[in-house]
């Protein structure tokens, strides 16, 4: 709450994310228009399929940093506030997801996900494929964003820095704005499961889009479960050998 | 004195200083070079497999031929530019109160900026683009044409004054809102989008192009990277070169009209 009141005093700062808000989803429907009005597109995907997957992919990259900024917490870890945390009666992990997020990503959240309505009334979708595709992104939202915090735990000893974690993000998001399919097998294998961006946008799209269908979501269900909780063991696993910088 | 802290003198110092503590970043440097060599793949393989859908080899003039270079060199390019951080450390100091010290120094503030920032960049430039550069000729085969190589370092420097004169000047607005990060997410947006890093301007068309090519965004990234590749006729780049100096010195003059007014707000508010 203090976070966003701080956000809502700065008047003009909070006007220019609402201009932000505003513009950053033409950035996806410029680049989808202009690819679709000089050349045949992507092969087996629609003007509006490709929306979709962009806006999904748009509402991730700002989902994450909003419920988990590596800055934040390499910032808390190397200056000693993380200790604060660890001294309440709730576990580290919960203070993890609560306090290192960037409340300024609200804007893109909110107008990718308007994209994401625009594309989709565009298309021939049912409900069932909106309620597969709502549950698969949850799933892949949150394996995407205990995978940055996992990172950011298993590279801190070594480099002390989210430099590292945030190129690591940025890449992959530039991979996940595209159909995996694009990039052939070996890819889409590496994309599912090393680096699984495609739970959080491919598989989503594919399943509103009517390409996959039940076994896709019984996968989807199967793996992100699976991955969560490697995922969750490496987190907690670090947490437990996290030594304080006051001893 | 020490050779070590012994930076020189003057603005001169200042940059050599920031340019050997960043230096100091190995991981980071490393970092932003790996993603600078791995992120531009996706670009590149979503438009070979555009290009080979749409059964051609040129779309609106562009050559299949050229992406690979065109989408590394841009890329290589985003690691440096726009030059950003001017306008940051501006608020950053207007916030902490700050400036005020660096006001009492015997030293012009926004050259001091203009130090800070060429070290910073320069870095960054020699470190993370020149090593994507020369990987990706290397790979590619690709061998710039000396004048061509003689022009695109015109226009990085020329893209350097742009860039840092208009983000001074957004750093001056600080003194006024406080925090500016909304502006310069806003600027940032319109130079990624605008700027020829997800399409090549001739790609755009025609009419979205020709207004491009004559903003300040469409020649920071686009400009440099087709006169190097020899893409760009030598008319296209003569004109993007005096769309540069008309930016410059409009965002010169902006600046140095904002910093009179802006530092006057400063003292009056205690500075």
């Amino acid at each position: 709450m203090f976070n966003w009141k701080s956000f809502l005093y700065y008047r003009t700062q909070f006007f220019f994310y609402l201009v932000y808000a505003a513009v950053s989803p033409l950035a996806s429907l410029l680049f989808v228009y202009v690819v679709y009005s000089v050349s045949a597109g992507v092969p087996g995907w629609s003007f509006y399929q490709l929306l979709f997957l962009s806006g999904v992919v748009g509402m991730l990259s700002s989902l994450v940093p909003y419920i988990c900024n590596p800055s934040g917490l390499v910032y808390a870890l190397r200056y000693g506030t993380f200790e604060v945390f660890l001294t309440r009666p709730y576990s580290a992990f919960t203070a993890l997801m609560a306090n290192y997020g960037d409340t300024t990503n609200i804007a893109g959240i909110i107008d990718e996900f308007l994209l994401v309505v625009y594309a989709a009334l565009h298309l021939q979708v049912t409900f069932i494929g909106v309620a597969m595709t709502a549950i698969v992104f949850i799933l892949g939202t949150i394996i995407v964003t205990m995978l940055m915090q996992a990172i950011v735990m298993l590279t801190y000893r070594a480099f002390r820095t989210a430099s590292v974690t945030m190129n690591f993000f940025n890449t992959f998001m530039q991979f996940g704005s595209y159909p995996l399919s694009i990039y052939g097998f070996t890819a889409t294998i590496i994309f599912t499961i090393l680096i699984p961006v495609g739970f959080a946008t491919y598989y989503p799209a594919e399943l509103l889009t009517g390409k996959a269908g039940t076994e896709i979501f019984i996968f989807s269900l199967i793996g992100s479960l699976i991955i969560m909780g490697v995922l969750y063991s490496i987190i907690a696993k670090r947490l437990k050998s996290y030594v304080s910088a006051m001893g | 004195m020490d050779k070590d802290t012994d930076f020189g003198s003057g603005y001169f110092g200042i940059a050599l200083l920031y340019f050997k503590s960043i230096v100091n970043y190995r991981v980071e440097i490393v970092a932003r070079i790996v993603r600078g060599l791995i992120a531009p793949l996706a670009t590149v393989i979503l438009w070979t497999v555009i290009y080979a859908a749409s059964n051609t080899t040129v779309i609106n003039g562009f050559p299949s031929s050229d992406i690979f270079i065109y989408f590394f060199l841009t890329a290589a390019l985003a690691r440096v530019f726009p030059v950003v951080d001017v306008s940051q450390d501006m608020q950053s100091d207007i916030k902490s109160g700050d400036i005020a010290a660096s006001l009492m120094r015997p030293m012009n503030y926004p050259l001091l900026q203009f130090a800070t920032s060429f070290g910073d960049t320069f870095v960054d430039f020699i470190f993370i683009t020149m090593p994507i550069f020369l990987l990706v000729c290397v790979i590619a085969g690709f061998i710039p044409a000396s004048v061509n190589t003689a022009v695109f370092a015109v226009e990085i420097v020329l893209g350097f004054l742009m860039t840092y004169l208009m983000f001074f000047f957004v750093g001056c607005l600080a003194a006024y809102f406080v925090n500016i990060n909304g502006i310069v997410n806003v600027l940032l947006w319109v130079f990624n989008v605008l700027g020829g890093r997800l399409i090549p301007l001739s790609v755009f068309p025609t009419w979205i192009a020709s207004i491009l090519a004559l903003l300040p965004f469409g020649t920071v990234f686009y400009l440099p990277v087709v006169t190097l590749s020899g893409f760009a006729s030598w008319s296209y780049i003569e004109t993007g070169i005096l769309v540069m100096l008309a930016w410059t010195a409009i965002f010169l003059m902006m600046s140095v009209i904002m910093w009179k007014i802006s530092r006057e707000k400063i003292m009056a508010s205690g500075g």
